[in-house]
């Protein structure tokens, strides 16, 4: 079981993932974009896991992953990328920011999960 | 005086030539450029069920065409634009709120009366986004530099107010898709800017949920 923060500007995804993650014990946490996200992160404790689209209104998911990696008191937080973009210099950028797994969505949540547990056991 | 039968007859014998050859290239030039207009459009409807088959999880959806004369089919619609400095994509859909939640079904995992207004219509814009994601895959793997749009949301359309830019070569390309009788209608607008060069637009080269760790 994991504390996750989900940073999607997509409702729709949020909800979808939500259901899909909690059905299977994990604790979800939801943020409409970047700067939502910081702030979600901000409100809750012992974050451990961020899932974070690229594309977003107001802050981007690599600006965030940037806010969030710079900051010490986050070194345990791993991060996910969720996106439909899957382009070999995108993950270059990804992996700059400290993301650890990149997902291109629609995700599968057998996979979804999988990657959740071998990281987060780590 | 003779009445020369046409202009040419006082011009030289290699200007002749050279007009026919200028013609012939003219009319090879189209026969590319409609090419590749043709391989785009394909690329698009095509992203166009793999995206609508992979959110709303439903199999055997149908394609239909749509008529020139038909422009409006919804009174709400999404857009998003796939650009860069050699071509520039509007990718639309229309819709109604009713169609959008029966597709929407699967996602929230909820019968369709159950399903709000905000999140069907939300459902139809992630569904833009992942179009245009999958045009921006292909096309990246095509050498070709692009940017994808966030997507909009509008209640209206533009197709009856709409033309395609004089610039470059262009087209419109309209087509439903179709499941148990529920319909939304997609547009792609493509504008082509500079050459394009295709090595294989059907080339998968990214798996939808697969997971690359970094």
């Amino acid at each position: 079981m994991a504390k996750i923060l989900i940073v999607d500007d997509s409702e729709a995804l949020r909800t979808e993932l939500r259901k899909d993650l909690e059905s299977h014990g994990h604790i979800v946490s939801e943020g409409f974009d970047g700067l939502d996200g910081l702030a979600q992160l901000a409100k809750s404790e012992n974050t451990e896991l961020i899932i974070c689209d690229v594309n977003m209104p107001r802050m981007d998911g690599f600006s965030m992953c940037a806010k969030v990696s710079e900051d010490a008191k986050n070194s345990n937080i791993k991060l996910f990328m969720l996106t439909t973009e899957a382009s070999p210099g995108m993950k270059v950028r990804g992996k700059e920011v400290g993301v650890k797994a990149w997902i291109t969505k629609p995700y599968a949540l057998d996979k979804l999960l999988q990657a959740i547990d071998k990281i987060c056991a780590k | 005086m003779p009445r020369s039968k046409t202009n040419y007859g006082i011009l030289p014998r290699n200007h002749f030539s050279l007009h026919w050859l200028v013609l012939i290239f003219k009319m090879m030039e189209s026969k590319q450029q409609d090419l590749i207009l043709l391989k785009l459009k394909s690329l698009i409807r095509k992203k166009s069920v793999l995206a609508l088959t992979a959110v709303a999880k439903k199999d055997e959806l149908q394609v239909v065409e749509v008529p020139a004369e038909d422009k409006v089919m919804g009174h709400w619609m999404s857009v998003i634009s796939v650009s860069g400095e050699q071509l520039h994509i509007t990718f639309k859909v229309q819709f109604s709120i009713d169609m959008a939640r029966s597709y929407a079904m699967q996602t929230f995992k909820n019968l369709t009366s159950e399903i709000s207004n905000s999140h069907s219509k939300d459902f139809i814009r992630e569904y833009c986004n992942m179009v245009a994601g999958y045009i921006k895959n292909a096309l990246i793997h095509n050498s070709i530099s692009v940017g994808v749009s966030l997507p909009l949301l509008c209640r209206g359309f533009d197709d009856l107010f709409f033309d395609l830019p004089a610039r470059a070569f262009s087209g419109i390309d309209r087509w439903k898709l179709v499941h148990n009788g529920n319909i939304i209608s997609c547009a792609s607008v493509i504008e082509v800017i500079e050459d394009l060069n295709f090595k294989d637009l059907d080339d998968e080269t990214s798996l939808s949920g697969e997971v690359e760790f970094l």
